[in-house]
């Protein structure tokens, strides 16, 4: 992966879909433009890895037809489909959409690989990519935002006029621009396993547990089956993982015979409230890190408000104003505060603890 | 992917502050993780200037 420069015109923190499709709109630009990845390249991130209808679709306009080698198995998904733990029958029942955020449809989604897709897409956008490069902290100066890195464990100090917080949901961009925000957030902790298993859920479905004050996944990826559990409340993601594998293994027919991985991951509840960050003057916040999580399908939200920042940045070199002025103003932006808004009162409606 | 701290760590809570979940606690001699509250997210690991957070 690339060498640091000391200067970039735009510098990218995060190599999600966020960061990716902020980095795609500068192709053309002939702007300086990298995008700094913590983690070693590829980088999997905790994730059903489902490409929703509304991401799919975005997809098609904006990108090159998706790579076969990006696809898991069963390589589509019909629809979704939850059991819930206090159903003494445990009947597996269907949601209407796979997409909470559009009216019902029968629309299908993609299985697909995250990591596979998240290099795909970085390397779509024809940017300089700097992995094992971990954002500590930056600076606003008069001509410039000096940002601290630790790239290949050295400690570093690279400048540009604009910096795009699309760090996630544990974003180091968004502490530094508001902590109070940050002191506010409270956080959900998820953990998943991977098995090589029997059970009697049909594949090609995306699966939901629905508990009382939790929720959790169950899906076909691969050779494995990964189920995952979410909580808020006082028990630890563990031992929720262990109530839905018991509960699974009594109810449908769960036979492990191997587990392949365990993995987790942390999430905080500002997609819940609603509660979105977009930044300040040239420092834009993008995706997961401004809050932008459409229920269950925080792909799209990441896609669509990383092409509004990137064309933000274009409008306010070309005019002068801050990226912040336009951004806050992008179309895609107002209408994705929206969507998103809808998207957790419709899971509070179909029964997710979360929402 | 369990994570552990070992004898290299130097106390200097970098990781504790970085832990969102509150897992990290210090234990005067060194800082450990809470196995059964950790969820494995790595996050602690990009802040340890000692490479004392390992894989189990
Ligand atoms: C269990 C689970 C299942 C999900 N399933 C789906 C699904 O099936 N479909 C869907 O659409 N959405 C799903 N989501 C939501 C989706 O994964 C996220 O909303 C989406 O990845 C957000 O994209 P992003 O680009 O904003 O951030 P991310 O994809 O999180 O990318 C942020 C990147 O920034 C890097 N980074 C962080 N801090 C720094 C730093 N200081 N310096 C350098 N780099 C840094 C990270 O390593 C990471 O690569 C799921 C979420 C969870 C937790």
């Amino acid at each position: 992966m690339s060498a640091l420069k000391e200067n970039y015109d735009v510098i990218i923190v995060g190599s999600g879909p966020a960061g990716a499709a902020a980095a795609k709109t500068f192709c053309h630009s002939g702007l300086d433009v990298v995008i700094i990845e913590k983690c070693p390249l590829p980088r999997d991130k905790m994730c059903s890895g489902v490409i929703l209808p509304s991401a799919r679709k975005f997809l098609e306009q904006h990108y090159d037809d998706l790579p076969e080698h990006i696809f898991t198995t069963p390589r589509t998904l019909k629809c979704s489909r939850y059991v819930r733990m206090n159903d003494d029958q445990s009947r597996v029942m269907s949601f209407p959409a796979l997409d909470l955020a559009e009216d019902p449809s029968d629309e299908y989604g993609f299985n697909v690989s995250r990591s596979a897709f998240d290099l795909w897409l970085c390397e779509a956008s024809g940017a300089a990519l700097a992995d094992n490069c971990f954002l500590i902290d930056y600076k606003e100066e008069p001509e410039n935002i000096t940002v601290q890195v630790k790239h290949n464990g050295k400690y570093m100090e690279i400048k540009a006029k604009y910096l795009i917080g699309a760090d996630g949901t544990i974003s180091r961009v968004r502490r530094t621009l508001a902590p109070e925000l940050e002191q506010s957030l409270n956080w959900i902790a998820l953990y998943e396993e991977h098995y090589e298993c029997q059970i009697d859920l049909e594949p090609g479905w995306m699966y939901w547990i629905l508990d009382q004050h939790s929720f959790g996944s169950i899906l076909h990826k691969g050779k494995n089956l990964h189920i995952t559990a979410a909580t808020t409340w006082g028990e630890t993601a563990k031992n929720l993982l262990k109530r839905y594998v018991n509960f699974l293994t009594a109810q449908h027919g769960l036979k492990i015979a191997k587990t392949t991985m365990t993995r987790g991951i942390i999430m905080n509840d500002q997609p819940f409230r609603g509660d979105y960050l977009l930044g300040k003057g040239n420092i834009l916040l993008v995706g997961e890190a401004a809050g932008f999580v459409r229920a269950l399908d925080g792909i799209t939200s990441a896609l669509v408000t990383g092409k509004a920042t990137g064309e933000s940045v274009l409008q306010s070199i070309q005019s002068g104003k801050t990226a912040l002025d336009y951004y806050s103003q992008h179309e895609l932006v107002v209408a994705e505060q929206e969507i998103c808004n809808k998207s957790h009162l419709k899971m509070a409606e179909l029964g997710f603890p979360a929402g | 992917m369990a994570y552990e701290i070992t004898d290299d760590c130097v106390l200097c809570g970098n990781c504790a502050d970085e832990c969102p979940i509150k897992a990290v606690k210090n234990e005067g001699d060194k800082y450990a993780i809470e196995q059964e509250l950790c969820v494995e997210c790595g996050a602690c690991t990009f802040v340890c200037d000692s490479g004392a957070i390992v894989t189990k």
